[in-house]
This record gives C-alpha cells, sequence and structure tokens, in this order.
C-alpha cells in the first residue's frame, strides 16, 4: 500500500515537474516573443516622435509656415481620434532657412537630441538632399519630404525613404512630352529654362532635354539664390524669342518672375514648377498671374474633390488662411495620410523593419483624388508618378490635362 | 546694343539700392567706426509699417510712407539711446555684437508681427504696373522713382554731411574723434543724428525695394550684404565710394548672368571685387591717410 502510494506520488511528481516544465516553455515563449519586438527609436508605449526641417524663416518662410499647419494638424486629428496603436503621435519642427547645412544640423539635432522615429514632411530639395547622409547613417526613416531630386528615391542607396513627389527630372521630362505631344502639337516651340544654380536645377534641365520637346530648348538660364532680380535672365528670354519659359523656382520668386517679365515685355508662356503652384503666387501679381502655367503633381488646392476638401478644412482648423494653401502645405497633408496608414499597420511593434514592410505592402492607396491611387513596393518607394498642368483662369489655378 | 544698355539699366535699378544701403553704413562707419548688422532688418521694417499704415490702416500713401520713416527714425534713435550710446566708449566689439543680436530681435519681431508669406506692396496709381519704352529701352515707372529718389537721398545726404554744423561735426568726428570731443563736440549728439540719418536713408530704401521684392521677412538682408560689398568696394569711409560700389556692383550682376560661364556667374562679381581690393585694398575712392595719428 506504502509502495502504491509512493508511485503515485512518483507519477504526480514527474507530471508536476513536466506541466511546470511546458508552462515554463509557454512563458518564456512569450517573453521571448516580447523580447523580439524592439521598438524604434522615439517610440515609446505611448508616443511616437517625429521630426521636421522646414524653412521657417527666410525667403522660402511661406513654404515652412504652411507645411507646419499641415503637419501639426495631422498630429493633433489623429491624437484626438486617440493616436495610432495606442500611441501619440508628437512632431519637433526645427527652422533651417531652406539652407542644407542647417538641414544636416537639424538632422543631427533629431538623431542625437529628440531621437525622433523618422524625419517627415521636409521641405526642400537641396536640405533634404543634403541631410540624407546622416539620416541613412542612423538608420533613421525620410518621409515624404518636398524634396525633388531623383537620386534620392534610388531604394538601393535610399532604403529609408519614401516619396510622393515626382523627382523635378521626371516632371519636366512629362512636361516636355506633353506639350509637343497635346499642348501645341503644329507650333514650333522655343523654350527658355530658368533653374536654380545647382545640380537639382542641372537634373530639372535635363529631365526636359530627355523629353521629345529637348530639342526645342534655346535658352537655359540660372537664378542664384541670393538674386534681386531677374532681369538679365529676362532680357537673355527676349533676345532669343522664346516662346515658353520654365521656371524652377517658389512661388514668391515666380510672382517676381512675373512681375519682371511684364515689366521687360517678355511675351512668353510661362510656366512655374511645382512649388509655384499658390495662391500667393496670384495674390503677390494680381491681374498678371491670368494666363500662367504651373507643372505639379497633385491637384489643386482649390478642386471640388473629397481630398481636397479634408485638405483644406485641416488646414483652416489649424487658423490657416487662403495663403496658406499650395502645392507644399498640400503635399504635407498627402504624406500625413500615408505615413497614419504606415504606422497604423506596422501595428504595435513600430520599428524601422515593420515600418518599411507596412509601407511596401500598400497598393492603390486612396488619397481623395490628390493624386492617383499610390502605391508601394520593395522596389519603389515612389509612390505617385503622374504630373498635373494647371492655368490660372478668373483667378484660380484650373487643372488643364 | 540695346540689350547690352537694357541689361545695365536692370543692373543700375539693383545698383541703386545696393548703393544707398551702402551709403548708410558708410555713414555710421564713418562717423564712429561701427558696423550695423541689423541695418537690412531696420530698413525692412520702413517696408513693412509704409504698407501697415497705407493698406491696413487706409492712410494715404504719401502720409504712410512719411510716418514709415518718421518711425524708424525715432525708434533707432530710442535703440541708439539704449543698445550703442553706452557702449560708444568700448570699442568696435561690442556695438558690432549689439547689432547682431538687434538683428534677430528685430527679424523674430517681424515675423511675428507681420508672418512668413509675401505680401504685395501697392503703390498708387499702379506706377511699378506702368511701362514705356525710351530709345528702344523699356523701363518701368516704378524703376525711375528708385533712381530718382536715389539722387534725391545723395543730394540730401551731402548737403548735410558737407554743408552744414551738423555735418562739420561728424567729419570732424570721423577724422578724430578725440580731438573732436576736445574741440566740444557732443559725442552723443552725433552718434545719435549718424545713427537717425543711416536708419533713413536705409529706410527709404526698404520702401524703394518693397514693391519690387515683395513684403517678407527679411527682404532687405540680401540688398543688405550686396550693400555690404558696395561699401567694401568704396573703401568703407568714402560716401560717393559706397554709392559708386553700389551701382558697379549691380552692372556687373547684371551681365555676369547673361554673359559669364554658369558655374562663374554667381561668383563672377565678388570675384572682381576681391581683385579690385587686391589691387586697392583701401578701396577704389579712399585716399591713403598722407600722416598717422600720434
Amino acid at each position: 500500500m506504502r509502495r502504491a502510494f509512493l508511485q503515485l506520488l512518483a507519477v504526480l511528481a514527474v507530471f508536476t515537474l513536466f506541466a511546470a516544465a511546458c508552462g515554463d516553455d509557454d512563458e518564456s515563449a512569450a517573453a521571448d516573443a516580447e523580447s523580439e519586438c524592439v521598438l524604434g527609436r522615439g517610440v515609446s508605449d505611448t508616443e511616437i516622435k517625429l521630426g521636421s526641417s522646414q524653412p521657417l524663416t527666410g525667403n522660402l518662410a511661406a513654404l515652412g509656415e504652411a507645411t507646419a499647419f499641415a503637419l501639426n494638424g495631422h498630429v493633433d486629428r489623429i491624437n484626438a481620434a486617440g493616436g495610432i496603436n495606442g500611441r501619440m503621435l508628437s512632431v519637433v519642427i526645427q527652422d533651417d532657412e531652406f539652407m542644407p547645412e542647417k538641414a544636416v544640423a537639424n538632422g543631427q539635432y533629431f538623431i542625437e537630441r529628440e531621437k525622433v522615429f523618422a524625419v517627415w514632411g521636409s521641405v526642400g530639395t537641396a536640405p533634404t538632399s543634403a541631410a540624407i547622409e546622416i539620416h541613412d547613417d542612423a538608420e533613421m526613416l525620410t518621409l515624404f519630404p518636398f524634396a525633388l531630386n531623383k537620386d534620392l528615391i534610388d531604394v538601393v542607396a535610399h532604403p529609408l525613404y519614401f516619396s510622393h513627389a515626382p523627382p523635378a527630372y521626371a516632371q519636366t521630362k512629362a512636361w516636355g512630352k506633353w506639350l509637343v505631344n497635346d499642348f501645341r502639337p503644329n507650333e514650333e516651340l522655343r523654350i527658355g529654362m530658368m533653374v536654380i544654380n545647382s545640380a537639382d536645377g542641372e537634373q530639372t534641365t535635363q529631365g526636359f532635354e530627355a523629353s521629345i520637346a529637348g530639342d526645342s530648348l534655346v535658352d537655359n538660364q540660372t537664378w542664384e539664390r541670393d538674386a534681386t532680380t531677374y532681369g538679365p535672365q529676362i532680357v537673355s528670354f527676349i533676345g532669343n524669342e522664346v516662346t515658353d519659359v520654365y521656371l524652377g523656382t517658389a512661388d514668391t520668386q515666380y510672382a517676381q518672375f512675373i512681375q519682371e517679365a511684364d515689366q521687360l515685355g517678355l511675351e512668353a508662356r510661362l510656366w512655374g514648377s511645382s512649388g509655384t503652384i499658390t495662391d500667393n503666387v496670384i495674390a503677390l501679381t494680381g491681374d498678371l498671374s491670368e494666363g500662367v502655367f504651373g507643372v505639379g503633381f497633385v491637384a489643386s488646392s482649390t478642386a471640388d474633390i473629397p481630398g481636397i476638401q479634408g485638405y483644406r478644412d485641416l488646414m483652416f482648423g489649424q487658423g490657416a488662411d487662403a495663403s496658406h494653401l499650395g502645392t507644399a502645405s498640400l503635399i504635407a497633408y498627402l504624406s500625413g495620410l500615408v505615413v497614419e496608414e504606415g504606422l497604423t499597420q506596422a501595428g504595435e511593434c513600430l520599428n524601422n523593419d515593420t515600418f518599411v514592410e507596412a509601407m511596401e505592402s500598400i497598393t492603390d492607396f486612396d488619397t481623395g483624388g490628390i493624386t492617383q491611387p499610390m502605391t508601394f513596393t520593395s522596389e519603389n518607394h515612389l509612390g505617385n508618378n503622374s504630373v498635373v498642368i494647371f492655368e490660372v483662369k478668373g483667378g484660380a489655378w484650373t487643372r488643364i490635362n | 546694343m540695346t540689350e547690352n544698355i537694357q541689361l545695365i539699366w536692370q543692373g543700375l535699378v539693383s545698383g541703386f539700392a545696393y548703393a544707398l544701403v551702402g551709403l548708410a553704413l558708410v555713414l555710421i562707419f564713418k562717423t564712429a567706426r561701427i558696423l550695423n548688422f541689423a541695418a537690412g532688418t531696420m530698413a525692412g521694417f520702413a517696408g513693412f509699417l509704409a504698407h501697415w499704415w497705407a493698406a491696413d490702416k487706409g492712410l494715404p500713401f504719401g502720409v504712410a510712407v512719411v510716418l514709415a520713416l518718421l518711425a524708424v527714425a525715432a525708434g533707432t534713435a530710442v535703440i541708439e539711446h539704449l543698445t550703442v550710446r553706452p557702449l560708444l566708449k568700448q570699442g568696435f566689439l561690442p556695438i558690432v555684437v549689439v547689432t547682431l543680436g538687434l538683428e534677430v530681435l528685430l527679424a523674430n519681431v517681424a515675423l511675428r508681427w507681420w508672418g512668413g508669406s509675401a505680401q504685395r506692396f501697392s503703390v498708387p496709381y499702379e506706377i511699378d504696373r506702368t511701362n514705356f519704352m525710351i530709345g528702344g529701352v523699356r523701363m518701368n515707372a516704378w524703376h525711375i522713382v528708385i533712381a530718382i529718389t536715389t539722387f534725391v537721398v545723395l543730394a540730401i545726404v551731402g548737403y548735410i554731411v558737407n554743408r552744414t554744423d551738423l555735418g562739420l561735426s561728424m567729419r570732424a568726428f570721423a577724422e578724430d574723434q578725440d580731438a573732436a570731443r576736445l574741440m566740444g563736440i557732443r559725442d552723443a549728439t552725433v552718434s545719435r543724428v549718424t545713427w537717425v540719418l543711416s536708419a533713413s536713408v536705409g529706410g527709404v530704401t526698404g520702401i524703394l525695394m518693397a514693391p519690387v521684392l515683395f513684403l517678407q521677412q527679411d527682404y532687405m538682408n540680401i540688398i543688405f550684404i550686396k550693400g555690404f560689398v558696395a561699401a567694401i568696394l568704396g573703401g568703407f569711409t568714402s560716401l560717393s565710394g559706397g554709392v559708386f560700389g553700389g551701382l558697379l556692383l549691380g552692372t556687373l550682376e547684371a551681365f555676369a548672368i547673361k554673359w559669364a560661364p554658369r558655374s562663374l556667374a554667381a561668383a563672377l562679381p565678388v570675384v572682381i571685387v576681391f581683385i579690385i581690393l587686391l589691387i586697392r585694398p583701401r578701396g577704389l575712392f579712399t585716399r591713403a591717410k598722407s600722416h598717422s595719428r600720434v
């Protein structure tokens, strides 16, 4: 009897030990699973911290000011709805005056001091191109800047870079094709271009030269950041009898060019780059803006489509006025929608790997008509590659293609 | 030929602004040996104030301009009294640091007050939209206003400096501050008048350039930098040198953009200035003193 009792005890002991061992396995597996999830830099259980470098002072401050409205608007909107996967968003916006060296300094600040998850919605090709190296070195995501350098969208070189802005090269190439095929198929065109005197400006010109209209480029001018007049370039365009001038500038520079073109009697059609499609151009130049064109990649900020309605509601809800509506703030708004989708799909375990994987799985993302539906893959981090042409008609930018 | 004349005219229009800012900088440096790094922002304030009174408050344009210039002059007198004068005898560096601080302060005040967006500066009868041809050269009426105003300001400043007792005091102070004090010239008065005169010249420039560059927080900063180069070119102690330097720089820029290779266009005017200074380190219009102070 006693022996049987001892045998039963032994069996129970073995069973208990086995069960305990099994239980340990379950717990350690759960613990392992938890320890496998390493949250990304700037991500805590309650917060996702982002950074953004903007020209808040200097002659391009209007772009940064408008963009900040859109970024802060998204943060407020998302947080008011309970955040993303239980985490609140925050964004630290630093001034770079549109100067590359200050954008680099801001990048270091975001990495070392603020320890942000990603740099989001920054403005400027030159500042972004300068800062991308330290972002990459620190394995920090660069999300949807207003930057048009075609080298940035090379996934192999910059695997943590995502964009919705077609490079200037692609924009002018597409514009050249549209100009010859659709706009003036039977007209002899004499094209003048004025782009910023930099490698980025060269890409803009190269894009047009690579288009089927490339041979019609007869006058290739540049402008400097410290320019006080575009008179000499306009004199050259007049001398070369150009029919069309493409201007790779921001909106205030475009407005000044429109004004000076009138003063000097330049009779060519004027085509501004994507940064010029703002109400500010119309406000600054009044009637002179009637009939000028813009080459962009998002819908007009006054278009009657659901995406634009959401954009306007968010901007005006932040205290913006009509002068803040334009390409810069619109693409910042758009970037917020896509980033929100990526962060949501990345799930609770948020880090670079899960975010990139989530972004690369986004297919036909509906932007409410602001752009074509966006798709990202592991080979393509540029979600939008369409070009939209506008003309100022009746005091408003109107899409014509 | 006509194209080159047109280029010269375009260069001169910018050059007039550089010349006026150069003049404003030289006025202070010549008299008190101070560089005012806030000159550009102070000039921009005049443009903003004139616009504010004319467009927002509905005052007649001329009244708004006069009020803006008076406000800038009065503000400068206060700034001079509070920040510059206490440091007058402390040497060059402390006052330069003060002007740098002022620049940052005023730039931020402008940003807070008027925002970062560019605004149109409307002038009466849309003069800036009126164009005409003279001898094959196309001209804008506001550019003519800039040219005429520049010559009027030069004449007024020239008269004050060369023909009045105040100007005599300024010149005496510029020549030898200690000797001027011994002769009974009050350095406080000279300092205040010089700053106010300089700020007024800058203010006129700010208003003249507002319709050209649009009102932006720091729209006069570029003009200030070019005016600074103009003043260096002229020798920094010669009023006429600063003016000529500005006109030369504006014209050089216009021709460099049109004719120089793209890679050199931005740097060429500065390179030319550099070469001139290598040949004449004192600037184009400053004579070497025949004697040294003991």
